[in-house]
């Protein structure tokens, strides 16, 4: 049975792109004349693909062409000045003559641009701005660039390694799952670190999705942002912390993720086409654990029973196994390689007022176990169109529908890792021999799908009727629904492997909708003060608004397998659930701008927020910033320095709480009375916080960007101290109350500081050979100030309580118990001869990593051959290796624990319950990805229609360093879902039964028409 | 110029100034901000009248929720009656008689136990205004009955408790000895309203709390006066259902599938440990599968144990008579109170008389057991009683406070201990209790964390 998938956003979507575009072409001007031309790189000759040509002063443009070519149609006639902008580039202007119905040429050759400070960002400012303007620092990522040469598959990866500061904490290798992202460390004690993330304004939902077995850890949860098209992208700006994010408000104290997609160019450029094709594989081939046992070991030796394997051989022997990979009852391996695939079609161009781009695609990807794999079709229309020169309109839709299936793995007792790594060579087991439980054969049969549509819909309409005055206003729409089924067949095995229900034929579906409404509206008046000032006024409005209703219904009890309605069964069940949050705040802002070098900026927002329950709960976000670009002072004189922008800036910023935490409320429920009757019943649920307020971070950032040695270097590097003030907490709700969840509340302080540097550099930039270095690096330092609310510390973890919330220390940091030692280190021996485990916890380390470095290099030879590596480095925090204490313990089945020669002290303390041993460093280096792509010349292609083309051939994951020593990859996590905050929320880090980050070998074909 | 800058002043001003209104404008803003919560009422509203039916059921369905687990199946861990093949770690520590207060064990015992009580209380407080005639309404005799039940079932699990009140954190600690003298006023009071409004189901249940409480306090007397007014047929049950999962009783789940984890402990099996084929199971009370099997940590060797005698599925009926005992099921129901146990209450406070004796004998004869020999008498013949309320009552949720009783009592220390069956686990720990757990003193600041 399959659930209904919706096509109706599709077809509206595409059919409303068409009418668009159709109305957009009547109107188009007439052609008075035409620009064409070639753009180049000025040293190396290639062509820049992507580049932005327009005609100053109108709506005219258009796109260089793969081959650096473009056309601009229907220019007035006289002297135009032709502007070529592309990312990287310092912008050129050139006049060019048109003559009615001739065609006027003009080719630009573009250097190089360590640092461009007059590139529009348009994140955490009122509006877009020059980068000169900004007082922060807003990395930006070139995704178009990146999409070009190296293996990305969603936003996760694109985001992984490329910005200093910005942390994407990998869950696991199973496809599908999501990431931690965390940007400058850990700013907020409740399980909502995350940003938020905007796609061309519109706010979107962005964070860890559940689904069936989610919460416990057994199955990983899905990411919202894999539902975005990679190829769609042509930006990202990322702005880190509440200095630069105050006129976001609420929610954005973690900071605030900009996506900017592809647009088409207004002008009379016609279409261009692109469409790639990527075929790959994805494999496991980090080291795994392999399982042992000793004949002669304490536990054979008082159970021989339970060791048959052991029985008639010599005592000495040590018999091993990994039924992952060589199942001992020749079932084969566990695992396979997967498939992988991408299908990009896209286009883009223009008329005279509008523009366009439209693509599609298709994704598949397939997990290494068989019940895992990802299909993403993708479809995204973006249409400008631009009536007058004071009035613009962009409409971007996107629509998405993902199947994903994932399998048991993690904490479920039923995983296959679990059950493989906690085997026990030559022991019974309870289904087949190695296997701790079910057998990869059963658990791969667990069938959990889910089916999600996704809709982003923003229409934005840009008025400017006078030069001195623009306005802006922003509908935005982003709705999620999903359908995540669970199916188990009637059992046949007679032992009930999934439990009672599931062998009699279970059907259950979780169908989550979640829509999220945006109003953004913005308007800014600049004048002339003086000769020497200028001032920008700015004024805001945002409201946004989030829906959630979930609906579930099961079915029990199936008369065949082949019926499996939720009606078919013998018992259904049906529940719902329903929650939404408001926000609105306003801003106002002023820019004061001194010779168009020094500039000041005040701005301030006011929130409200449903979540604070009744109560008008205004909440007051200042910031002020100052950027001066000192290198275009007179005085300036520095060798071999091209440009310098000095900037500082503070602000505040928050993070509301979620919706009703200030209630407290009892909920219905059901109870059993007499005869089997359920009936209604009131359960005390949210112990609530009356005087709950709004966490606010404040932060001050302080550095500079600069470019030297004729822009071939770029530095940007930004010095961080952020404080988190009210900060949100949950505590336990007091169980003596009747209340059994946790409420949040607002204690004391935390602090985060740090520095962070990005390089751009071009050590070699000749017509031979280029060499492109971008090096990421970046610190932080988290601690945890003061709680002020009476607690001395919370502690929680999953296994052991290896996790603290402590003053002093770094949120979330582990602490470790170790045996009782002497003054020498060695343990102390009991009176019978044991070890005994302290009771008192010593810090060990943080969770979080405290140093990221990331190493992209692009080497290009003969203008064709780009060779591309990204180095990613992330170290200084600690992985709990919760899975090396259990099998040392209590399967006793490592190798370590399993040598004859072990000291038996160790063997004492490393099969007691200290967890000291078990806390690791977790620092690794990842080559994330690697590739070599060769652009065809374009003499190979004429007269096959296409103007570009390209081959890669790429790799995700090669190889990798790591002083971890538990299961392979310090990266695997199985709380990927937000646990209850009780337990640690988003802190919780835990490596028990993951897969490990898989490898992934790609080829792709890129053409151009 | 000048004109032009002034005009775009004013425009600046009015911007900011109109957007601000519109936010400002507290009714507006009030409006767009307004977000409903259909699946929850504020605390303030249930002084309803109109909700005193679901109010009541609310105490009766926290019991439930409380019942089999945590209090049956968790609680249980620390006696003789199970083993258990649960594989997560603190679980199976518990059955080692290991509990500390950072274990989720202990939050789990303690937080569902307090809900039911904090629930029971709250009800019961709620009906002295809501109902038109308290001191005759059965309703207040059933309500101030589970609160009577919230108290004990926390005074036999946990080794101390505080109690918060109307949004008051309490951090007085009560032992557990004064948590089950808490429940006798309201069980009193339940007894004498039952009483005048002639509910006896009621009274009953009132009467075997009295009992049960009485006697962990060792106030025979009044066990005998309570336990002598209950009619032997008696029986106040826990319902379970498969209407919902949340009905479910959980018991199933421990007995069945892949993952099972209860087994027979040694102290009740009818041959040696990890043997098969015990076949000859000859009373109908105490009946489990004759081989064993592994579970969900599979390690355990587990003797699954068919429905007891206070389980609604018990049949009677024996394997060594080729019968097929009663299994669980999801809507099986366990029996709260029961006339037999007030039958073993009242021998157990009557001491070794010859009613006791006679008490003894009938059931072992219920269980297909020889009488004792003639002039059974003293400690003999209590540790014969015993042994038959082990087996009457088994996995019924007595066990723990009965053997923290006899203990504390004097009677003896019939805890498991020495090594258990799961060799590489050691030997039995000491909990005879489950403490306060963490979660309680992170909420409740004014609550002395215990050290080490």
């Amino acid at each position: 049975m399959a659930p209904p998938v919706r096509h109706r956003a599709a077809l509206v979507l595409g059919s409303t792109a068409l009418v668009l575009l159709a109305t957009a072409a009547g109107l188009a001007a007439q052609s008075s004349g035409s620009i064409h031309g070639r753009v180049t790189d000025a040293v190396t000759g290639r062509a820049l693909a992507g580049a932005q040509v327009y005609v100053k002063g109108t709506r005219l443009g258009a796109l260089a062409g793969s081959d650096g070519g473009y056309i601009i149609r229907d220019v007035p006639t006289g002297a135009q000045v032709v502007r070529v902008e592309d990312l990287g580039f310092k912008p050129v202007e050139q006049t060019v003559p048109v003559a009615t119905a001739a065609a006027a040429a003009a080719d630009f050759a573009l250097s190089q641009e360590a640092i461009a400070l007059d590139e529009m960002v348009v994140t955490g400012t009122a509006g877009a701005t020059a980068r000169r303007v900004v007082g922060n620092t807003v990395s930006t990522v070139q995704a178009s660039q990146i999409t070009a040469v190296a293996p990305v598959e969603n936003v996760q990866q694109m985001l992984t390694a490329r910005a200093p500061g910005v942390v994407l904490m990998s869950n696991a290798g199973t496809i599908g799952a999501s990431s931690r992202v965390r940007i400058r460390g850990a700013g907020t004690l409740n399980a909502n670190t995350s940003p938020v993330v905007y796609v061309d304004g519109v706010r979107v939902l962005s964070g860890t999705q559940d689904g069936y077995n989610t919460s416990g850890g057994l199955v990983q949860g899905t990411s919202a942002l894999d539902a975005i098209n990679p190829n769609d992208i042509q930006s990202i700006e990322v702005i880190k912390g509440p200095a630069a994010a105050t006129l976001y408000g609420a929610d954005a104290a973690g900071g605030v993720i900009q996506i900017i997609t592809k647009k088409g160019r207004t002008g009379g450029e016609g279409v261009h086409w692109d469409a790639s094709l990527e075929q790959g594989n994805v494999d496991w081939t980090v080291s795994h654990p392999t399982n042992f046992t000793w004949c002669g070991a304490p536990q054979v030796v008082a159970s021989p029973g339970n060791y048959p394997g052991c029985a008639n051989v010599p005592a000495s022997t040590i018999l091993q196994q990994d039924p992952l990979l060589h199942d001992p009852s020749g079932h084969g391996s566990s695992l396979r390689t997967g498939g992988q695939q991408d299908l990009n079609l896209s286009a883009r161009g223009g008329g005279a007022n509008y523009n366009f781009y439209i693509s599609g695609e298709h994704n598949f990807e397939d997990g290494v176990f068989v019940n895992n794999y990802s299909h993403r079709n993708t479809a995204r229309a973006n249409f400008g169109f631009v009536p007058s020169e004071k009035l613009n309109f962009q409409v971007n839709m996107a629509y998405a529908q993902q199947h994903l299936q994932l399998p048991l793995n993690d904490n479920a007792s039923n995983g296959i890792l679990r059950n493989a790594y906690r085997g026990q060579p030559g022991a019974t087991a309870p289904w087949s021999a190695g296997w701790r439980g079910l057998p990869s054969w059963i658990g791969n049969t667990y069938d959990n799908e889910t089916r999600e549509e996704r809709t982003t819909l923003g229409l934005t309409a840009n008025y400017q009727p006078v030069s001195w005055w623009k306005s802006h206003l922003t509908f935005g729409m982003d709705k999620n629904d999903r359908v995540n089924q669970e199916i188990f067949a009637i059992d046949t095995t007679g032992r009930a492997p999934f439990g009672g229900d599931a062998a009699k034929g279970e059907v259950n579906q979780f169908m989550p909708m979640e829509h999220f409404w945006s109003v953004d509206a913005g308007s800014s008046v600049s004048r002339t003060l003086s000769a020497a000032f200028s001032d920008e006024i700015s004024a805001g409005l945002q409201y946004n608004k989030r829906q959630y209703h979930e609906r579930e219904v099961n079915g029990i009890g199936f008369v065949a397998n082949q019926l499996n309605l939720i009606s078919s069964a013998a018992i259904t069940r049906a529940g719902e659930t329903v929650t939404e949050q408001s926000s609105l705040g306003i801003f106002l802002q002023d820019m004061v701008g001194w010779r168009d070098r020094l500039y000041a900026t005040g701005a301030v927002r006011v929130d409200n927020n449903s979540a604070f329950g009744d109560q008008v709960n205004l909440v007051v976000y200042p910031k002020a910033s100052l950027s001066y670009v000192i290198s275009d002072e007179s005085f300036f004189h520095i060798p071999a320095v091209d440009q310098l922008k000095l900037r500082a800036a503070w602000g505040r910023a928050g993070r509301a709480p979620n919706p009703f935490s200030a209630d407290r409320t009892w909920s219905g429920q059901v109870a059993t009375t007499f005869g089997d009757v359920s009936v209604n019943q009131l359960e005390p649920s949210a112990y609530g916080n009356p005087d709950l307020k709004a966490e606010t971070g404040d932060e001050i950032e302080a550095g500079f960007e600069s470019s030297l040695l004729q822009n071939r270097l770029g530095i940007d590097f930004t010095y961080y101290h952020q404080r988190t003030l009210n900060a949100l907490m949950a505590i336990p709700d007091p169980r003596s109350a009747g209340f059994t969840a946790s409420h949040l509340t607002n204690v004391g302080e935390i602090a985060n500081q740090g520095v962070e540097l990005a390089l751009t550099a071009t050590p070699i930039y000749t017509r031979l050979l280029q060499w492109d270095a971008n090096v990421s690096f970046a610190t932080n330092a988290n601690k945890l100030v003061r709680f002020g609310t009476g607690q001395s510390e919370i502690f929680f973890g999953a296994f052991a309580n290896v996790q603290k919330m402590k003053e002093g220390y770094p949120l979330g940091g582990f602490w470790a118990t170790d045996v009782v030692r002497d003054a020498s280190g060695k343990p102390v021996l009991n009176s019978s001869g044991g070890v005994q485990v302290s009771s008192t916890q010593t810090y060990v380390g943080p969770s979080i990593p405290t140093r990221q470095i990331g190493l992209a290099n692009t080497v290009t030879v003969l203008g064709n051959l780009k060779l591309f590596a990204n180095l990613d480095y992330q170290g200084g925090h600690y992985q709990w290796c919760a899975i090396c204490s259990i099998r040392t313990r209590i399967d006793r089945n490592t190798q370590q624990i399993n040598d004859p020669n072990l000291d038996p002290v160790q063997y004492k303390v490393l099969t007691s319950l200290q967890t000291r041993t078990w806390i690791m460093p977790a620092d690794f280096i990842k080559l994330r990805e690697l590739s070599v792509t060769y652009m065809i010349p374009g003499r190979y292609l004429r007269g096959a229609g296409v103007s570009g083309a390209s081959l890669s051939l790429g790799a995700r994951n090669l190889w990798m360093w790591t002083r971890y020593k538990g299961t392979g990859d310090p990266e695997a996590n199985f709380y990927s879902v937000a646990q209850s905050a009780t337990s640690g929320g988003d802190y919780t880090s835990i490596d028990y039964d993951s897969v490990p980050m898989l490898r992934r070998l790609t080829a792709t074909l890129r053409l151009s028409f | 110029m000048t004109i032009e800058i002034s005009r775009r002043t004013r425009l600046a001003v009015a911007l900011a100034a109109l957007l601000g209104g519109a936010v400002a404008g507290c009714s507006t803003a009030d409006r767009l901000l307004q977000a409903t919560n259909p699946a929850a009422i504020p605390e303030s509203q249930l002084n309803n009248a109109t909700l005193v039916g679901v109010l009541l059921n609310s105490s009766i369905g926290e019991l439930q929720q409380a019942y089999a687990d945590p209090f049956i199946w968790r609680g249980s861990m620390l006696t003789d009656e199970q083993v258990t093949g649960i594989n997560w770690e603190q679980t199976a520590r518990l059955n080692q008689r290991i509990v500390h207060y950072d274990d989720g064990e202990a939050d789990f015992m303690y937080r569902n136990l307090q809900r039911f009580r904090a629930v029971a209380d709250s009800v019961a407080g709620r009906f002295r205004t809501l109902l038109t005639t308290p001191a005759s309404d059965p309703r207040m005799a059933e309500a101030l009955a589970y609160a009577g039940y919230g108290y004990i079932l926390l005074g036999e699990a946990m080794c101390q408790s505080n109690f918060s009140y109307g949004g008051q954190l309490g951090t007085t600690v009560y032992t557990s000895d004064q948590i089950t003298a808490l429940a006798i006023p309201k069980l009193q009071e339940a007894l004498q309203i039952a009483v005048a409004a002639r509910n006896d189901t009621i009274a009953n249940l009132a009467r075997v709390g009295l009992a049960r409480a009485s006697l962990q306090l060792g106030k025979m007397a009044d066990v005998k006066t309570y336990a002598a007014q209950v009619a032997a047929s008696f029986s106040y049950w826990v319902y379970y259902s498969q209407n919902s999962a949340r009905e479910e009783n959980v018991m199933y789940d421990r007995t069945h599938g892949a993952n099972k984890a209860l087994g027979v402990s040694p102290w009740f099996l009818y041959g040696p440990f990890g043997t098969k084929g015990q076949t000859n199971q000859t009373d109908p009370r105490i009946q489990y599968t004759p081989d064993w099997a592994y579970g969900h940590n599979a390690l355990t060797k587990l003797y699954t144990p068919w429905a007891p005698w206070s389980y609604s599925t018990y049949n009677g009926a024996t394997q060594a008579a080729g019968g097929k005992p009663g299994d669980f099921t999801y809507g099986t129901n366990i029996r709260l109170a029961s006339g037999l146990e007030a039958q073993h209450d009242y021998a157990e406070a009557d001491g070794p008389t010859a009613a006791t004796l006679s008490f003894v004998n009938a059931r072992r004869a219920y269980g297909n057991e020889a009488p004792l020999p003639a002039g059974t008498s003293g400690s003999d013949l209590m540790a014969a009683l015993r042994q038959e309320r082990g087996r009457d009552l088994y996995l019924g949720g007595y066990r723990l406070g009965d053997l923290r009783r006899w203990k504390a009592q004097g009677v003896g220390d019939f805890f498991p201990t020495g090594p258990h069956v799961n060799a590489t686990w050691g030997n039995y720990g000491t909990a005879t209790c489950f403490p306060i757990p963490l979660e309680e003193y992170n909420a409740n600041p004014g609550l002395a964390k215990p050290t080490g």
